[in-house]
């Protein structure tokens, strides 16, 4: 239990370093992509308490108002389930739409509701953020493809093993 | 067989996270708005801001290093021809340094430096969206919401988020700034006068400047200088460029073009009192 809680900090640490690491040089957020592949390898409490804590130290280092990270994270989430009812979640190209979907509209509502929330003002998205947006969302779409590959791997080998 | 039962089960109920992450996040964005958790974001940024800051200086070095290899050819150009420079240069220097020193010792004579302002020097760490900058300054060198950052007798901007050791400045170019100036002809010594009073405010396009007296006399090149309770004292924003010359309105609007280029800053200047 020890050995577990340790790991989690240690991994959070770690995160956070990429998290801020990333952001400043591509603008590109670890944070989505690493609870999008936990929300089906977790159970739902501990993936919340998880996402929680990561946000909340995301928005006061990056500097964004408290709570906007987890609540882009909640409607990328809510998204994705919602797509997964209409198209089918195992098989291999049709299942990671929606992933995307819900990574573009975390990046956008991420970038409208930063400013509402600190200034009052609306912020300002463009067809080159959008581009933008659209190049993250897949690049983070094929780190998670290939994430679900190798451990779905490791699974099968820990079966051949056992 | 268990296994695949409990991962199965696990799937089931992922989407209850969603309601409650929703909750959570709608209940800090209140609290936040409420400005009740203040002191909460100061003691994570006091234990985590350190992480913070070794990574934003990790990926700036990548970002550097990246940066001289694509460019790696007009670097050894320049670097011939800043060799012939720095050689002149050296010689200029040396004149420079007696004029310094003797600059020095007549503003001490003549107390020209103002006492109740204290200026800290801030590195840039990043820009967030155009609109922003982060500085390596914050509560612990004693800034709070609201000073002023400047560069010389350039406006740069205010800060809006403090956290333990860094803060949040807001550039003129964000959309949320607003502030009272005037406008100074471009004229040198004593012919220059004050042509009107204008609003600046940030826009998608650049800095917008409106509320300009049709029959004031302003023209593209004159100074715009930013007078707002917010900065406290008159500070250099840019000039006047792009005046609209539309004759069926009552005022003129532009653009100004910044005194100072905000993405190639790497140093400023927070201004704060000595009381604080």
């Amino acid at each position: 239990m020890i050995v577990k809680t340790l790991i989690i900090v240690v991994g959070l640490f770690l995160l956070l370093f990429l998290e801020s690491f990333f952001t400043t040089l591509f603008s590109f957020c670890v944070l989505i992509l690493v609870l999008l592949i936990l929300i089906d390898k977790w159970d739902w409490k501990s993936w919340s308490f998880f996402a929680v804590i990561s946000t909340l130290i995301t928005d006061t280092l990056l500097h964004r108002p408290f709570g906007v990270t987890l609540f882009a994270v909640a409607i990328s989430l809510a998204t994705l389930y919602l797509l997964f009812l209409v198209m089918p979640k195992k098989q291999i190209i049709l299942s990671y739409i929606p992933y995307f979907f819900a990574i573009f509209l975390f990046y956008l509502l991420l970038n409208l509701l930063t400013p509402l929330l600190q200034d009052g003002v609306w912020g300002v998205v463009n067809w080159l953020d959008i581009f933008g947006y659209t190049i993250r969302a897949i690049i983070s779409v094929l780190i998670i493809f290939l994430s679900n590959r190798v451990i779905e791997n490791f699974r099968s080998n820990e079966d051949i093993l056992v | 067989m268990f296994l695949k039962n409990e991962s199965e089960q696990r799937n089931s109920n992922g989407w209850l996270s969603i309601p409650v992450t929703l909750t959570i996040s709608v209940f800090f964005l209140f609290l936040n708005s409420a400005g009740w958790l203040n002191s909460l974001k100061l003691g994570i940024s006091y234990i985590l801001d350190p992480v913070y800051e070794s990574s934003t200086n990790c990926a700036l070095e990548v970002s550097g290093f990246f940066t001289t290899v694509v460019n790696i050819s007009e670097f050894r150009d320049e670097y011939n021809e800043m060799k012939v420079r720095i050689a002149k240069y050296e010689v200029d220097n040396l004149a420079f340094k007696e004029l310094s020193n003797e600059n020095k010792d007549l503003k001490k004579q003549l107390e020209l430096e103002n006492p109740e302002n204290r200026y800290v020097q801030s590195k840039i760490l990043d820009h967030i969206e155009a609109d922003y900058v982060i500085l390596n300054v914050g509560a612990k060198d004693g800034v709070k919401k609201g000073d002023i950052v400047v560069l010389g007798n350039s406006f740069v901007g205010i800060l809006v988020d403090i956290n333990q050791s860094s803060s949040k400045a807001r550039l003129p170019i964000s959309k949320s700034n607003f502030l009272e100036s005037y406008i100074l002809s471009s004229e040198k010594g004593l012919d220059q006068r004050i042509l009107s009073r204008a609003v600046v405010s940030g826009s998608s396009n650049g800095i917008r400047i409106e509320n300009i007296g049709m029959n004031s006399g302003v023209k593209n090149g004159d100074i715009v200088v930013v007078n707002d309770s917010k900065v406290g004292e008159n500070l250099i924003l840019g000039t006047v460029v792009g005046l609209s010359e539309d004759p069926a309105t009552t005022t003129r609007a532009g653009y100004v073009s910044p005194a100072v280029d905000y993405y190639d800053l790497v140093n400023v200047f927070v201004k704060i009192d000595n009381d604080s």
